[in-house]
């Protein structure tokens, strides 16, 4: 119980025939907080009510009384009678209802006033002679370190020795050898020091970019170089106006001004809720991220289009791109960064392609929270070369470390059919590479629908106990942060909002009850909206999530009893898995035979930057 | 400068009565006649919309060296140009109430203090700003704060009821009340009363106080624990300070006359009497049958109603359907005409011709209509 020194006495008067919830409810918080209270019955004469008043000595007295006709008269005279009983002149005399403003409480003639929607928070605060914060300014919004409650232990022997053996093999393997994405992020790195450098003249600064930009585009494809050399950009492809970059500036700052934030989760404290967006264009970007920020997101994610993973180098501007993604340049993440609130997360995704490395500097350089890196999916259902991506992907871990960066690591090769052990032992690999490169991995598992359980039939029954056993059994391997994505509940939407709504809600919680770290949730229309997602689409989810948080406050879902056989079933798969590539003797060529994910499970390795690996 | 300013409260028996227009019509008269004014209300008076009812009310425009007190947040809403002389430290749920001064004209929105003991305060703190005539603009149907007035003008009217002969009756109640003895006797009592503020008190014949435990007479109990208090031969006079209930008095009357014959009942002020009674209509019944009984009933402090002004106005509320309000009015000449067949006092319809009666009574009260010839 939370005592306070300060304690009242405080009388509550229902004068209304019905509606006495509300003063029952406060007074049991009253009492929680030490105040001693006394709730009379409803519907009393104002007589009695004065002569029982008279009896007692109390500091305040809480009318409440829902306005209607001839309601005004009557609180007057209740009022005066308090006043003539010399009651007011001990104890000030609220009056809370329906339809309340502090102008009709100076009308009637009591001391405060409070209409409906109070946060009851607020009359305890006035009672307690304290300063109401309120919602909005209380920052439950507070930055939360995803892995500061772990400290990655195993507590499965056998797993961590056969991720040592095939992490020290990763590293071994790479250690003399670059690729033009590790050149590109290094040279990047050199431009933004040279822009930030104050001791260098503008001419210094032109100068040495020149020289560092020539370089750069001899790492770059057809598609960027023609930018660069030609002003040619891509198709779909268009610089901001002038003027819809200041109409833009202009929207962030009133945003930023009157953002009311809405509370998304009750009693708990996790799981996160993360929101993408990716939709081509940065304004309207912004407008979904002041949208999932209002109604109660934590964190964002940056999502770039499919083609960018398929294009060496980076373009130049503020630029919309017509399509799915919004292009990765350092001035769209700049000008998103710059929308951001300053306790909402923020993701740049790295993971996938001929850009990984150069992403992370990007990100880490405009103080991205986190990023998100995972070299066997990217290498088998993101359509980059293993090989390419295990170079480019250690280079990129490293990155995350130095920018203090953790990352994510999904395992979206589950849908293209790969099963969740195979997939799992790829995570634990990459998660025990992060590790011994000081990195901070985030563990992220799918709760879908997936082609593997379709064909098994393990969600056949329900969609509990497969999501449930895939948690269980990485928290029984290692001690890590769990955030299941991407988006929860994918392959369970449909292009009915109601039912995409409920289904993401239903997921979470699985999540909630299973206190995981984080979550990520579709919009309502994410799967089927043939273009842009709606703003209300985006709104429906949250909203459904919050009301999940609600119902299920600490309660928790219980699965069968075939949880726990699916749990062993996917660690004695991780364990196979884990062998083979340990015997196999190399990370790559597991990669490129399947033993990871093969044809057979849907998964084919990429070809986007074969043959670029270049010696050191 | 005269400093001896006089208080006037304008007390209404409901909402729409015309409180502000009547207390209008006087603020345009003391500018008119350069008579230093101050002002205040113990509701929330000058808005444009009503805060209940939603429709439109009578603003409030004040000139140049009128002294008003009100809330701090009123200043948003208000149009006139003010210098604020004193923050005082009375609350109101709009902020502390301020003591200001016009320096343009200009509407006004008037929120003061809304409790009898800070409507006190603030009068002493107007007061040194040297006006002639302080204006207390009431609020819905409330009287108690008024108290600290020197006189008072009662707004009635068809928004306190509809039927014109209730309305007559209940008036006539009313000022009956207000025209209670004031207790003249000089005697040891009258210094020990003022100790007395929370306990009702019998005085007995030989100079006796007995304090009790109750405040008002209120309840069935208080009633039971004052008579077995009472000493049929030795005891004079109750005093009463707090609230007194018609039912229960009436109960004393018709029950427990014998012992209370020859007895007095003080009471503090005509208005405590009025705040306990549910039925006002018949309290001028109840006073009659006291004297018959040989009951006296006196106050300890007097509070004269200098004129009674009539409203024909009211709201039709509809209840089903569109649950709103709807303007409508009763006939004001026979309102009036009943009025005054029953009332001593001048009866003002303040829209009309006779409002100028209202200007005569308030130069007689301030004693100044000889200066103006």
């Amino acid at each position: 119980m939370n005592e306070i020194r300060n304690k009242k006495k405080v009388l509550l008067i229902p004068l209304d025939p019905v509606h006495d919830v509300a003063l029952k409810i406060l007074n049991r918080k009253l009492k929680d907080r030490g105040h001693q209270t006394i709730l009379l019955p409803p519907d009393l004469p104002l007589e009695e009510i004065i002569s029982r008043a008279s009896e007692i000595d109390v500091n305040y007295l809480l009318v409440s009384r829902t306005l209607g006709y001839g309601v005004a008269e009557l609180l007057g005279k209740f009022i005066d009678m308090l006043d003539a009983a010399k009651i007011r002149d001990k104890a000030k005399i609220v009056l809370g209802g329906k339809a309340i403003t502090p102008q009709l409480a100076a009308e009637l003639g009591f001391d405060k006033g409070f209409g409906a929607g109070t946060d009851f928070e607020e009359i305890i605060a006035y009672l307690e002679d304290r300063e109401y914060l309120k919602e909005k300014e209380k920052l439950f919004r507070k930055k939360a370190s995803i892995p500061a409650q772990y400290n990655y232990q195993y507590k499965n022997n056998k797993i961590k020795k056969l991720l040592n053996e095939i992490t020290d093999e990763i590293i071994q393997w790479s250690s003399n050898k670059t690729s033009p994405a590790i050149e590109r992020a290094k040279l990047r790195e050199r431009l933004i020091g040279i822009n930030k450098d104050s001791n260098l003249t503008q001419q210094d600064k032109s100068n040495k970019i020149k020289l560092l930009m020539g370089n750069y585009l001899n790492y770059c494809d057809e598609k960027i170089l023609q930018f660069y050399q030609d002003g040619k950009l891509p198709n779909k492809v268009r610089t901001l106006s002038p003027e819809e970059i200041s109409k833009l500036d202009t929207y962030i700052k009133k945003e930023k001004e009157n953002i009311n934030f809405k509370k998304l989760r009750h009693s708990q404290s996790l799981p996160l809720v993360f929101v993408q967006y990716g939709t081509g264009c940065p304004i309207m970007d912004i407008a979904h991220i002041k949208t999932s920020e209002a109604w109660g997101a934590d964190g964002v994610f940056h999502f770039d289009p499919s083609w960018g993973a398929r294009t060496e180098g980076f373009l130049e501007g503020i630029l919309s791109h017509e399509e799915d993604g919004s292009i990765i340049t350092w001035e769209n993440l700049a000008k998103i960064k710059s929308s951001l609130h300053q306790e909402t997360l923020w993701t740049v995704r790295a993971h996938r392609g001929l850009n990984t490395p150069e992403t992370a500097v990007l990100a880490g350089e405009l103080g991205a929270d986190l990023t998100k890196i995972h070299i066997v999916y990217g290498a088998l259902n993101g359509g980059t070369d293993p090989a390419r991506l295990t170079i480019d992907g250690i280079e990129t871990i490293k990155y995350a470390a130095k920018y203090k960066m953790p990352f994510d690591e999904p395992t979206n090769e589950e849908l293209g059919g790969v099963p969740a052990c195979k997939s799992f032992a790829g995570l634990l690999i990459i998660a025990d590479l992060a590790l011994k490169l000081q990195a901070q991995p985030i563990l992220k598992p799918l709760f879908c629908y997936s082609p593997d359980v379709m064909i098994t039939g393990k969600m056949d029954d329900n969609y509990i106990d497969y999501n449930v056993a895939k948690i269980n059994s990485l928290r029984s391997i290692i001690d890590a942060p769990i955030w299941p994505g991407e988006p929860i509940g994918f392959m369970t939407h449909s292009e009915d909002r109601i039912q995409s709504s409920l289904t993401t809600a239903l997921h979470a919680a699985i999540a909630i009850s299973l206190k995981v770290d984080a979550i990520t949730i579709a919009s309502a229309d994410e799967a089927y909206s043939r273009g842009p997602i709606s703003i209300s689409s985006r709104i429906d989810t949250l909203r459904a999530i919050q009301e999940v948080f609600r119902f299920l406050g600490k309660a928790e879902i219980k699965p069968t009893a075939k949880a726990k056989e699916y749990e062993q079933e996917i660690k004695q798969g991780i364990e196979t898995t884990l062998e083979k590539v340990a015997r196999r003797g190399s990370f790559v060529n597991s990669l490129y035979e399947g033993l990871l994910g093969g044809p057979e499970d849907g998964a084919y390795p990429g070809l986007a930057g074969r043959n670029t690996i270049m010696e050191r | 400068m005269p400093i001896s300013s006089k208080v006037i409260g304008i007390l209404g028996t409901a909402k729409n009565t015309g409180k502000t227009t009547t207390f209008n019509f006087l603020l345009e008269w003391t500018n008119k006649e350069n008579i230093g004014v101050g002002l205040t209300s113990i509701g929330y008076d000058g808005e444009d919309i009503d805060n209940i009812t939603g429709l439109p009310k009578p603003r409030i425009f004040i000139q140049k060296g009128n002294i008003i007190a009100t809330a701090e947040q009123c200043l948003s809403s208000t149009a006139a140009k003010l210098e604020t002389i004193e923050k005082t430290p009375i609350l109101t749920p709009l902020g502390p109430v301020l003591i200001g001064n016009t320096l343009q004209e200009g509407l006004v929105v008037l929120a003061g203090p809304n409790k009898s003991k800070d409507l006190k305060y603030i009068i002493q703190k107007i007061k040194q700003q040297g006006v002639q005539i302080i204006l207390v603009d009431g609020a819905l149907n409330r009287m108690i704060p008024l108290v600290h007035c020197d006189a008072l003008i009662l707004t009635t009217g068809a928004s306190r009821h509809i039927d014109v002969d209730l309305l007559v009756e209940e008036t006539e109640s009313i000022l009956r009340v207000y025209n209670l003895p004031l207790r003249e006797e000089q005697n040891i009592f009258n210094q020990e009363i003022r100790r007395y503020q929370h306990n009702m008190v019998i005085f007995q014949k030989n100079g006796v106080i007995r304090p009790l435990d109750d405040h008002s007479l209120i309840s069935k109990k208080t009633l039971h624990n004052l008579i077995n208090n009472i000493d049929e031969k030795e005891s004079k006079e109750i005093y009463i300070p707090g609230i007194i209930q018609d039912k229960i008095l009436k109960e004393m009357v018709e029950k427990y006359s014998e012992l209370f014959r020859g007895k007095t009942i003080l009471i503090d002020n005509p208005t405590f009497l009025l705040v306990g009674s549910q039925d006002i209509c018949h309290l001028k019944d109840l006073l009659a049958d006291m004297i018959r009984k040989g009951i006296k009933l006196k106050t300890l402090h007097s509070l004269p109603v200098l004129a009674v002004t009539v409203n024909p106005f009211y709201l039709k509320f509809h209840r089903y359907g569109k649950e709103s309000y709807e303007a409508d009015w009763i006939d004001v000449v026979q309102l009036c005409q009943k009025m005054r067949s029953r009332i001593s006092l001048p009866v003002i319809n303040i829209k009309g011709e006779e409002s100028k009666e209202l200007v005569m009574i308030m130069e007689q009260f301030l004693n100044i209509g000889k200066k103006k010839k």
